[in-house]
């Protein structure tokens, strides 16, 4: 049971670096899908079944259809081939560098104890207990803020929605 | 034996790096954006792993949150790289600089 747990904790680390290093759209997506996956697995590891298999249905799922539906609209026969930044490569890897550094120096030194786990703490019914009490007016936030991304979309989507003059006319 | 949540912290933190490392190198905008996700998706390991480690269900909520946020924000920004590929037939982010001069 754990050994498989380290290997899919290893294999989304290899899906991430395979995501940096692939040159083509669609290789990098497929390799985004695997990471995600491995993901949602140690997710239902960890107790967190409702997240894992939310995080199957709404990024495995739809969000990775709403990119690849994007990549095949726009490149459909994989032409665009595109390279790193020439420059500054060694000045980003030294930043991310020094945040990796402190990141590090936190996380090893914040607190090491950990709780005695029930696994009843972490049922859909403790989750749910809380999210529709406490978590009430975020959760009502949330349902607006996806409407005014449906409407964002539609007006991003709209034919005529050029650049320049144009636009005004249109307006 | 149950691994220790700290594991998990530190595979999400390897991969929060990562994609930062990505969002910072590469030049398309949808690869940038897939970057994000992966970022968006390590620090949800860490909320998971924290609410294990805590043993209270409140990362998961967040986590919750999280992924709804993720989605509208690639509804909305898919719609606007396919505005900026209608005007300027290019995804790479070196020549959109149209805030530039």
């Amino acid at each position: 049971m754990e050994i498989l747990i380290y290997i899919f904790a290893i294999l989304s680390v290899l899906f991430a670096i395979n995501m940096l290093i692939q040159k083509k759209m669609i290789n990098v997506a497929l390799s985004l899908l695997g990471c995600m996956v491995s993901i949602a697995v140690l997710f239902i590891y960890l107790y967190a079944t409702f997240v894992g298999m939310l995080q199957l249905i709404v990024y495995a799922g739809s969000v990775m259809v709403l990119f690849l539906i994007i990549i095949t609209l726009l490149d459909p026969f994989g032409k665009i081939k595109y390279t790193f930044t020439s420059r500054l490569w060694t000045f980003f890897v030294s930043i991310i560098g020094l945040i990796f550094g402190l990141l590090l120096y936190v996380i090893y030194g914040s607190e090491k104890k950990v709780e005695a786990i029930n696994s009843s703490h972490f049922s859909i019914k403790a989750l749910s207990d809380r999210l529709f009490t406490i978590y009430l007016l975020p959760f009502e936030v949330i349902s607006i803020l996806i409407l005014v991304g449906i409407i964002g979309s539609i007006y991003f989507g709209k034919k005529n929605l050029t650049d320049g003059d144009e636009d005004e006319n249109n307006a | 034996m149950k691994i220790t949540p700290d594991f998990f912290i530190y595979l999400s933190m390897v991969l929060f790096s990562i994609g930062l490392i990505g969002v910072l190198v590469r030049r398309n905008l949808i690869v940038i954006f897939m970057f994000i996700e992966l970022m968006l998706n390590a620090v949800n390991l860490s909320f998971i792993a924290y609410s294990y480690k805590l043993g209270q269900v409140d990362g998961q909520i967040y986590v919750f949150f999280v992924m709804v946020l993720a989605a509208v924000e690639v509804a909305v920004g898919l719609g606007l790289i396919m505005l900026i590929y209608r005007n300027k037939k290019s995804l790479d982010v070196d020549e959109i600089n149209i805030m530039k001069n």
